[in-house]
């Protein structure tokens, strides 16, 4: 539907005086937010606000003011909110790299639950999709945290096979092994059967930093003493042989030895991975400091 | 024909097993490591500052504006500005009074009527727009008629500011906005330079920030609030009870991290002098040494010139030489005023101001800062002018400024000088600080915040390419922190070239 709006009146957006770091809109654009803007100063809640809205976010999505507007009037005029999410969704598969669309989409939620149940599954299509384009989009990411959060899904089948797919996609998405510490750190504790799983995982591809974080981020959560994995490190990283297959066995060997013993380790990191030089310099320093 | 084993230029290894993550690094190692200094490039930089076309690059944005493409930052107005006017500062060039003026009029055009700062006119005020601002105030601003510094509405500001805060202590970027420690960040530095902080507008603040620490030992954006609600809430405390375990919201991220930690260091006065608020309660904490291990983690090896990368298995990206580097530069900062990290031996007097051609061997910093500087020397400058994330990408206002900054905050040890700090406490009278209760908190605030000076004759940079030091809370320079800062404490600051020794 076509709307008219000659009453409203265009604000200008920044060039009444001499500016500095001016951004040279095009003329469209300056018609379009300079009249959003004299609606937005009015207060005014109606089906052309809307319409121009939309228009509004999708010329910039990062625009938070018009997201608030349009709260404002989906609200006011009691619009479907089912509708406003599937809106949503569109704006959002465009907008990647977006922080409002998400923030805005938990508040559409947060009002439909006020009076009636919303199905969190409803919400696996769009993160999908938008996981197909950019497995690693941090807001997406963010965004199902949230939404285990809100719906209690930290033990839900789901969730936990969506991340196992991630990861066998691509086993360095540290994205998805942040998922899986989430879930697991909060959920039940499954300590032993998580430490088998990424040992496996080092064991495929011992050179990735997500898994072992992963690892000593699930020893330190369960409070679990490190000593347990010296033969497993000793597997990947043969210090009497020589034979390191990954730097990172060899720092949780020097975790593991300290203080004494992890002298020679990390001097042996020095040379594996030389650019952090300095760092396992310090490391050696501070031993030295505590003996 | 060069060596690449002597120069450790080795590919990532991929375990004979290729994904999504390897491939990427892969295209991207090949095209850094033809940039590398020792590969002879007929169209590289060969590691010299292209200063003036960077300055050109700048001098454009400001007068003639930034391109229609940048409509993409219509809600992020003071940034532009501040990115702009910040890049020249970092690049040792001052405005002239005539644009000076015209950037405080620019900005007073973003103040909102109930105070804080918009993403442009008739936006809503936002925290991120409102630190830009403030520190783009530091630049062009000052006491004077035209100076614009009293026609920032600080009370309004504060109210702004009460009115974001969360029960568990964090803040709303915006009305019906998200939180995030970037806001946090943002509102933190600007009430530190408009000395706005006070115990209500703080309180529960740092344990919301550690409570954003990951597994990984960075930090992510958030925590849920719903974990930490107290069973048992005390009229006028926050609700918070913080030996209750929030998960962290988000993956470990350089951006997000710098700006937790940088609040979190902008904080150390009110965590250190304040008790909790209540005596059961610990004093909040974060890992230093989880924090420290993956910020260094963060460097990129030989084949990527050492650029930082803001996530685990992501690729190097030239403005977390700032967000990573510099946060680096926060730690050995910390531990240099904690007596954990051995000071820098000066160079001899001569030696100091003479500009080596080459790199010395000597680098106690906790990563490799000549590589990061060689990062953004060979891969980060475009040829056109400005600086970019990475070849082949374009120069924009955002990397420009974040790739200058690291490079700044790899050149220089910008770290708390006690004796400074001894000189800036005294600025302030007994009577004063009986005067009223938050008194002595303003002082801390101010005396610590001042104190983080360049050390002398540590500075690392080769040939032509020095750039000025920043500070590493704010990225101002000191210059700038201390004039802002000495106004609105309305202390008289002592010199500080009498004072460093």
């Amino acid at each position: 539907m076509e709307y008219n709006y000659d009453d409203v009146g265009v604000e200008s957006l920044n060039d009444e005086t001499p500016q500095l770091c001016q951004i040279l809109y095009s003329d469209e654009y300056k018609r379009l937010m300079g009249t959003l803007l004299a609606m937005m100063k009015k207060k005014e809640y109606s089906e052309r606000a809307l319409a121009l809205v939309e228009r509004g976010i999708e010329k910039l999505a990062s625009h938070y003011t018009l997201w608030n507007y349009r709260y404002n009037i989906v609200v006011n005029l009691k619009k479907s909110l089912i509708e406003e999410l599937d809106w949503c969704e569109t704006i959002a598969l465009e907008n990647e790299k977006n922080y409002q669309i998400w923030n805005y989409r938990q508040m559409i939620i947060e009002k439909i639950i006020e009076s009636q149940a919303y199905p969190a599954h409803r919400e696996y299509p769009v993160m999908n999709a938008m996981l197909e384009e950019d497995l690693k989009n941090h807001h997406v990411w963010l965004y199902r945290k949230w939404l285990v959060e809100r719906f209690e899904l930290y033990q839900d089948a789901k969730e936990i096979e969506f991340v196992n797919k991630c990861i066998e996609i691509d086993i360095r998405n540290n994205s998805a092994w942040t998922h899986r510490f989430f879930l697991m750190s909060n959920g039940n504790p499954i300590f032993q059967e998580e430490v088998q799983y990424v040992k496996e995982k080092i064991g495929q591809i011992p050179q990735n930093p997500s898994s072992w974080n992963y690892l000593l981020g699930l020893y330190k959560h369960y409070h679990q003493p490190i000593e347990q994995l010296e033969p497993f490190c000793l597997e990947l990283a043969d210090i009497k042989a020589d034979k390191i297959k990954c730097s990172y066995a060899l720092e949780m060997l020097a975790r593991i030895y300290q203080p004494a013993k992890a002298v020679e380790v990390y001097k042996s990191l020095q040379h594996y991975d030389p650019i952090r030089t300095n760092y396992w310099n310090y490391k050696i320093t501070s031993l030295s400091s505590t003996l | 024909m060069v060596d690449l084993a002597a120069h450790n230029l080795r590919p990532t290894p991929t375990d004979g097993f290729p994904s999504p993550t390897s491939d990427l690094q892969i295209q991207t190692e090949n095209i850094l490591k033809a940039r590398h200094p020792s590969i002879p490039s007929d169209s590289g930089t060969s590691g010299v500052l292209q200063r003036n076309s960077h300055l050109q690059f700048l001098l454009r944005n400001l007068i003639q504006g930034f391109p229609a493409r940048y409509t993409s930052q219509d809600a992020s107005q003071p940034w532009l500005i501040f990115w702009t006017l910040q890049g020249f500062s970092v690049l040792g060039v001052s405005l002239d009074e005539r644009n000076k003026k015209r950037a405080v009029e620019t900005l007073l055009g973003l103040q909102h009527p109930q105070g804080g700062f918009c993403g442009g006119p008739g936006q809503a005020p936002h925290l991120l727009p409102t630190y830009a601002a403030i520190c783009a105030f530091a630049i062009a601003g000052g006491t004077g008629e035209d100076g614009g510094w009293e026609k920032i509405d600080r009370e309004g500001m504060y109210n702004f500011f009460m009115s974001l805060k969360q029960p568990d202590g964090s803040f709303l970027v915006s009305y019906d906005a998200e939180v995030d420690v970037r806001g946090i960040y943002c509102l933190l530095a600007a009430a530190t330079l408009l000395n706005i902080v006070t115990p209500e507008l703080v309180a529960g603040t740092p344990e919301f920030l550690a409570s954003c620490q990951t597994y990984e030992g960075g930090f992510g954006s958030a925590s849920f609030p719903g974990w930490a609600l107290n069973d048992d809430p005390t009229p006028g405390e926050p609700l918070i009870d913080p030996t209750s375990l929030r998960p962290s919201l988000g993956e470990a991220h350089g951006g997000y991290t710098f700006c937790a930690f940088a609040s979190w260091v902008l904080l150390l006065p009110y965590i250190n002098n304040y008790p909790t608020y209540r005596p059961s309660y610990p004093k909040p904490s974060i890992n230093m040494k989880s924090l420290l291990r993956w910020l260094t983690l963060m460097q990129g090896t030989e084949i990527e010139l050492g650029g930082f990368k803001g996530r685990t298995n992501k690729l190097v990206d030239g403005c977390y030489s700032w967000w990573v580097g510099g946060a680096v530069g926060i730690v050995e900062g910390l531990l240099a005023s904690d007596g954990k990290q051995s000071s820098h031996v000066p160079k001899a007097e001569a030696e100091k101001n003479e500009p080596e051609e080459a790199w010395d061997d000597v680098d106690d910093s906790l990563y490799n800062r000549q590589a990061l500087q060689e990062y953004i020397l060979y891969a980060g400058q475009h040829p056109a002018g400005g600086l970019v994330d990475k070849p082949p990408k374009n120069a924009d206002a955002y990397h420009t400024l974040y790739d200058l900054s690291g490079l700044s905050a790899a050149q220089h040890r910008v770290i708390p000088n006690e004796s400074r700090k001894k000189e800036l406490l005294a600025c302030w009278t007994e009577e004063e600080l009986s005067k009223d209760k938050i008194e002595p908190l303003r002082q801390e605030l101010f005396a610590f915040a001042l104190s983080w000076l360049e050390e002398e004759g540590t500075s690392k940079f080769t040939g032509s390419n020095r750039v000025n030091a920043t500070h590493p809370l704010f990225n101002l320079t000191v210059t700038h922190s201390e004039a802002m800062m000495a106004h609105f404490y309305n202390r008289k600051v002592p010199s500080r070239y009498k004072a460093s020794k």
